[in-house]
C-alpha cells in the first residue's frame, strides 16, 4: 500500500480524519443537505466544505458526475498525490482500477420525474419544451453504479484492467481484496482500489425502511453506539476512500512511501442478519468465521498475530452480537485480548466506501501505534463482552490489522494488513 | 498440468429468439430482429424501434411465482438464459461440488424498470409533489410517502438479483463476482470465470450478462445524446460500418455460458464448444460517451488478450466486432483492429451481429462471445447486414450481408461500453 486518500464526514484530508478519529470527535450531525423535518431519520454524516469546482479534470466532465463520482475522483487525486507517483514515468495501461459502488444512484426528484413521465402519460419523453418535468438527458449515465470507476479512469488517465463491484456495504472491501489478487497474479503493477458513496435520500429511506438506521432525534453525536447495550442502528455517512496497491519491487524501485502490506483476503456469503431467524443467524456466525479463517490461512499467520480488529460494528442489535460471536469462534481465548473498535461510531457508515476507509484507518493505526476508539460506549452489553477500545484511543504497537466488513444480505469480507518491514 | 477453461453450454435469449438453434438460423440467414416495440408505443415514447425478446413469458420457464414477483424483466431474461445453458451443458447439478461451482454475472446495475421501482415507488412519489414550491418535496415524501412503500422494494432493485437467483437455483457456493458495467459486464464476467478456472479456484461456472435497454428513460437519454439511429425502417436501421450508419438500436436479452475445466468436462463426456484462450480488459480513459478516436482502449485490450492467449494476430480467423453503428465508434474500432493486426487486418473477416440484434447492453459481450463459439462449431461466419456502401474510413472485410462458410480455428470478440471500458476475448476450437 503506497498511497492513501480519504474523504469522510471527519474531513477532507487524511490527517484531519485521523485526528478526529483518535480524539473521538464525531462527524455525525443533523442532516442539512435536504429538508428532512418530516422524516423519522434526521441524522447522518455529511461531507462538509467539499467543493466540486476544485476537482481535477475538465469542468465539463465534472458536470456529468454525481456526488459519488465527485468524491471518488477527489479521493483518488489525494491517494495519487500521497503515493508520489510520477505519472509521466508510468504507462497508463499498467495501472488498474477496482471500485466498489453502492448501486443505482437516482435522487427522489429524478425518480419523481421518471415516474411522472412513465405513468402520467401527459408528456412525451422528448418534449424538451415542457421542462422542468423533463428529465436531464444524461440521467441514465449519472445513476449507473460503474460510473464512478469510469470517471476516475477518465480524469486520472487509468487505462489498465478495471472492474466495478456492487454489493452495497461490502463492495469497497471486495475491490481492495480483488485488486490485491490482481497484483499477485501480475495483471498490473499498480491498482487503485476503493469505494464511494453519497448521502442520497433514496438510500436513506431504503436503509431506514429496513430498520438499520438510528432514529435519534436530539443528540446526533452520540447516536451511533456500536456494541453498547442501547445501540439502535447506524448513521448513514458519505465519503470516498482509495488506496494505491503497488507490486513491491515496483514500489521499491521508485522509493515509494510504503505504508503497509496487504497479506490476506477472505470473502464468503452465508446466512443473514436482517431478520430474527435463528438458523440464519447461526449460519451467519459461521459465515463470518469462515471468512476470517480464509483470510488468516491466505496470509499464513496465526490468529494471535492480529493486534487490532477494525470491526464492522454497525450498531444494529443483531449484527454486533453476531460479529462478536464470530470473533469468539475464530479467536477462542485470545478474543478477549484482541483490541477491537468500530470507527463507524465516529464517522458514520460510509457503506461502499467503508471497507477501504477502514483499511486506511488500520494502516494509520500501524503507522502511529494508536488504536482509535469506539465512541459512545456507555452501557456494556453482557452478550458483547470483548475489548472494544471504549471512548479513548489506546497506544499500542500494532503489527497486523484485520478489517472486517459485513453486508446486509450475508456478504462477508475480511482483509489483513501488516506493517511493512 | 496447465488448467484449461472450455465452454460446454450455451444459453441465448435475444431479439432473434430463445435458444441457440433459433438464434443461429436467424444469424446465418441475415435476418433482423429489430421491430417497432409495441410496449413502448403504448407509453408515449417517440423512439420506438428496438430489439425486443419476442414470445417471452417468464412463467413458462420460472416456476417459482415469488421469484417472478420479486425480480424485474431483465432478471427474468438472465434466469432463463442460465437455465438454457445448464440444460445445454447437460450438467447434473447434484454431482457438482458446490464449493467449486462458480457464478460470474455482468449486470447493467439495473435497479429500475420504467422508472425506479415502479409501481412500488410511484404512488408515494406522486403524492409528494408540492404545488406551492412547484417541485418534488422531500418533506411531503416523509409524511405521505415513506410509510406506504412496499417493504421489499429494496430487494427488487438490487443489482445482484440475477446472480442471487441463479446461484440459488443451482446451489452455487464457490467463487463469484457480480460485475457492474455499461455493456462490458457480460464479457468481463466470462473473462473472470475463465481465469478462476485456470487458476484452480473453480471447476465449473455459470457466466454471462443480461440487460434491457428498452426503457423509456434509457431511450430518451441515448436519443438526446445523439447515439440512436433516426432511421424509421426497423430492419434497415442498424448499419454498422456502412457509410449511411447513423446510430445504435437498443435491445434486450441475456447470454449465459457454462464454463468448465477441460478434464472436468471430459470426465463427464460433455460437449465442448471452444476453449477460452485469452482475455484482455482496459479503459480508454477518454470521455463518458464519446469513443476515443484512435481506439486506444480497444487496442490495449486486444493486445492483452492476444498476449494472454499466447498467439499472434495472424492466428485470428474471425472477429466479432463491437460495431455499434455510430460513425465515430465504428471508425475508432476499425483503427484499433488495423493497429494491432497490422497487415493481417485486411485478411480477417470482421462482422457486427448488432446489425441483426441491436445492442443488448450488458448482455452484448456474452451473447457475441456465444456467437463466436457457434461460428467455430459450424465453420460459418454470420454477416453484417444492411452493409451497402463502404465507408472509406472503415476499410476492412465486414462480411457484408451474406453468411460465409469457412474453416475457423480461433475467433475473437470485441466489446466496449459507455465510460470507456473495453474487453476482448479469444476462443479456440479444442482438438
Amino acid at each position: 500500500m503506497t498511497g492513501l486518500g480519504l474523504i469522510s464526514p471527519l474531513g477532507l484530508t487524511l490527517e484531519d480524519n485521523w485526528n478526529s478519529l483518535i480524539k473521538g470527535t464525531s462527524g455525525i450531525n443533523f442532516i442539512s443537505s435536504f429538508d428532512c423535518s418530516s422524516w423519522k431519520v434526521k441524522i447522518a454524516g455529511e461531507v462538509k466544505n467539499f467543493d466540486a469546482r476544485f476537482l481535477p479534470g475538465k469542468k465539463k466532465s465534472i458536470k456529468l458526475m454525481n456526488r459519488d463520482s465527485q468524491l471518488a475522483v477527489a479521493a483518488t487525486h489525494l491517494a495519487l498525490e500521497n503515493s508520489r507517483l510520477n505519472r509521466e514515468e508510468i504507462d497508463p495501461a499498467a495501472i488498474g482500477i477496482a471500485f466498489g459502488a453502492l448501486g443505482v444512484q437516482y435522487t427522489l426528484e429524478e425518480a419523481y420525474t421518471v415516474t411522472y413521465n412513465a405513468l402520467g402519460k401527459q408528456l412525451t419523453w422528448l418534449d424538451r419544451s415542457r421542462e422542468p418535468k423533463c428529465l436531464n438527458p444524461i440521467w441514465p449515465l449519472t445513476i449507473l453504479p460503474n460510473m464512478s470507476l469510469c470517471h476516475v479512469a477518465i480524469t486520472h488517465d487509468i487505462q489498465g484492467p478495471n472492474i466495478a463491484f456492487c454489493s452495497l456495504t461490502t463492495s469497497g472491501a471486495q475491490a481492495v481484496g480483488e485488486a490485491f489478487k490482481y497484483i499477485q497474479y501480475g495483471e498490473a503493477d499498480i491498482f487503485l482500489a476503493g469505494g464511494c458513496s453519497s448521502l442520497n435520500p433514496s438510500y436513506l429511506f431504503s436503509l431506514f425502511s429496513s430498520g438499520l438506521l438510528s432514529v435519534e432525534q436530539h443528540n446526533p453525536r452520540t447516536a451511533c453506539r456500536p456494541f453498547d447495550e442501547e445501540r439502535n442502528g447506524f448513521a448513514m455517512g458519505e465519503g470516498a476512500a482509495v488506496v494505491i496497491l503497488e507490486e513491491l519491487t515496483h514500489a521499491q524501485k521508485r522509493n515509494a512511501p510504503t505504508y503497509a502490506e496487504v497479506i490476506g483476503y477472505g470473502a464468503t456469503m452465508q446466512g443473514r442478519t436482517l431478520l430474527y431467524e435463528k438458523e440464519l443467524l447461526e449460519a451467519r456466525v459461521e459465515g463470518i468465521a469462515a471468512c476470517v479463517e480464509e483470510a488468516i490461512a491466505h496470509a499464513k499467520i496465526d490468529p494471535q498475530d492480529i493486534d487490532y480488529l477494525n470491526a464492522e460494528g454497525n450498531a444494529t442489535p443483531l449484527s454486533d452480537w453476531v460479529e462478536t460471536e464470530a470473533i469468539k469462534k475464530v479467536f477462542g481465548r485470545y478474543a478477549s485480548q484482541l483490541s477491537i473498535s468500530s470507527t463507524k461510531a465516529t464517522m458514520g457508515h460510509l457503506l461502499s466506501a467503508s471497507g477501504p476507509a477502514e483499511v486506511i484507518i488500520g494502516t494509520l493505526a500501524i503507522r502511529d501505534g494508536i488504536i482509535p476508539p469506539t465512541i459512545n460506549y456507555q452501557h456494556p452489553d453482557p452478550y458483547c463482552d470483548l475489548d472494544y477500545t471504549p471512548n479513548y484511543s489506546k497506544e499500542k504497537e500494532v503489527e497486523v490489522v484485520l478489517s472486517l466488513s459485513l453486508g446486509l444480505n450475508g456478504e462477508n469480507v475480511a482483509l489483513l494488513i501488516r506493517k511493512f518491514s | 498440468m496447465k488448467r484449461r477453461a472450455v465452454i460446454t453450454g450455451i444459453g441465448l435469449v435475444t431479439p432473434l429468439g430463445i435458444g441457440k438453434e433459433e438464434n443461429w438460423q436467424q444469424l446465418i440467414a441475415g435476418r433482423s430482429g429489430i421491430e417497432k416495440v409495441e410496449r413502448l408505443i403504448a407509453r408515449g415514447v417517440s423512439t420506438v424501434i428496438g430489439g425486443e425478446v419476442k414470445n417471452f413469458k417468464a412463467s413458462d420457464f420460472i416456476k417459482d411465482r415469488k421469484t417472478i414477483k420479486l425480480s424485474l424483466h431483465n432478471v427474468h431474461l438472465a434466469i432463463v438464459a442460465a437455465q438454457l445453458a445448464v440444460k445445454d451443458a447437460g450438467v447434473q447439478v447434484e454431482k457438482v461440488n458446490p464449493a467449486m461451482f462458480g457464478c460470474f454475472i455482468g449486470s447493467g446495475g439495473g435497479g429500475y424498470e420504467d422508472g425506479p421501482g415502479v409501481p412500488d415507488l410511484a404512488e408515494p412519489l406522486l403524492k409528494s409533489w408540492s404545488e406551492e414550491k412547484g417541485k418534488f418535496d422531500p418533506v411531503k415524501f416523509g409524511t405521505n410517502g415513506i410509510a406506504g412503500i412496499y417493504p421489499l422494494f429494496l430487494l427488487k432493485t438490487l443489482p445482484n438479483n440475477a446472480f442471487y437467483y441463479i446461484s440459488l437455483a443451482y446451489n452455487i457456493q464457490g467463487e463469484n463476482d457480480n460485475i457492474i458495467a455499461s455493456f462490458t459486464g457480460g464479457s468481463q464476467a466470462i473473462g473472470d470465470a475463465a481465469r478462476a478456472i485456470r487458476r484452480g479456484t473453480t471447476d465449473i461456472a455459470i457466466a454471462g450478462g443480461y440487460d434491457s435497454l428498452l426503457l423509456p428513460a434509457t431511450l430518451f437519454s441515448f436519443d438526446t445524446l445523439k447515439l440512436l439511429t433516426q432511421n424509421p425502417k426497423p430492419r434497415e436501421a442498424c448499419r454498422p460500418f456502412d457509410v449511411q450508419r447513423d446510430g445504435m438500436v437498443l435491445s434486450e436479452g441475456a447470454g449465459m455460458v457454462v464454463i468448465e475445466e477441460l478434464s472436468h468436462a471430459q470426465k463427464r463426456g460433455a460437449p465442448i464448444y471452444a476453449e477460452i484462450l485469452g482475455y484482455g480488459n482496459s479503459s480508454s480513459a477518454h470521455h463518458l460517451y464519446h469513443p476515443c478516436p484512435v481506439g486506444s482502449g480497444i487496442s490495449i485490450a486486444l493486445k492483452k488478450s492476444l498476449r494472454d492467449a499466447e498467439i499472434e494476430a495472424s492466428a485470428i480467423d474471425y472477429i466479432n466486432a463491437d460495431g455499434i453503428a455510430t460513425v465515430a465508434s465504428d471508425r475508432a474500432e476499425t483503427r484499433a483492429i488495423k493497429e494491432v493486426c497490422g497487415t493481417h487486418a485486411h485478411r480477417i473477416p470482421v462482422s457486427s451481429t448488432k446489425s441483426m440484434m441491436g445492442h443488448l447492453g450488458t448482455a452484448a459481450g456474452a451473447v457475441e462471445l456465444i456467437i463466436c463459439a457457434l461460428a467455430l462449431q459450424e465453420n460459418m461466419i454470420p454477416p453484417t447486414i444492411n452493409y451497402e456502401t463502404p465507408d472509406p474510413e472503415c476499410g476492412l472485410d465486414y462480411v457484408p450481408n451474406q453468411a460465409r462458410a469457412t474453416q475457423l480455428q480461433t475467433t475473437l470478440s470485441i466489446n466496449q461500453g459507455l465510460g470507456g471500458q473495453c474487453t476482448c476475448l479469444v476462443i479456440k476450437k479444442v482438438s
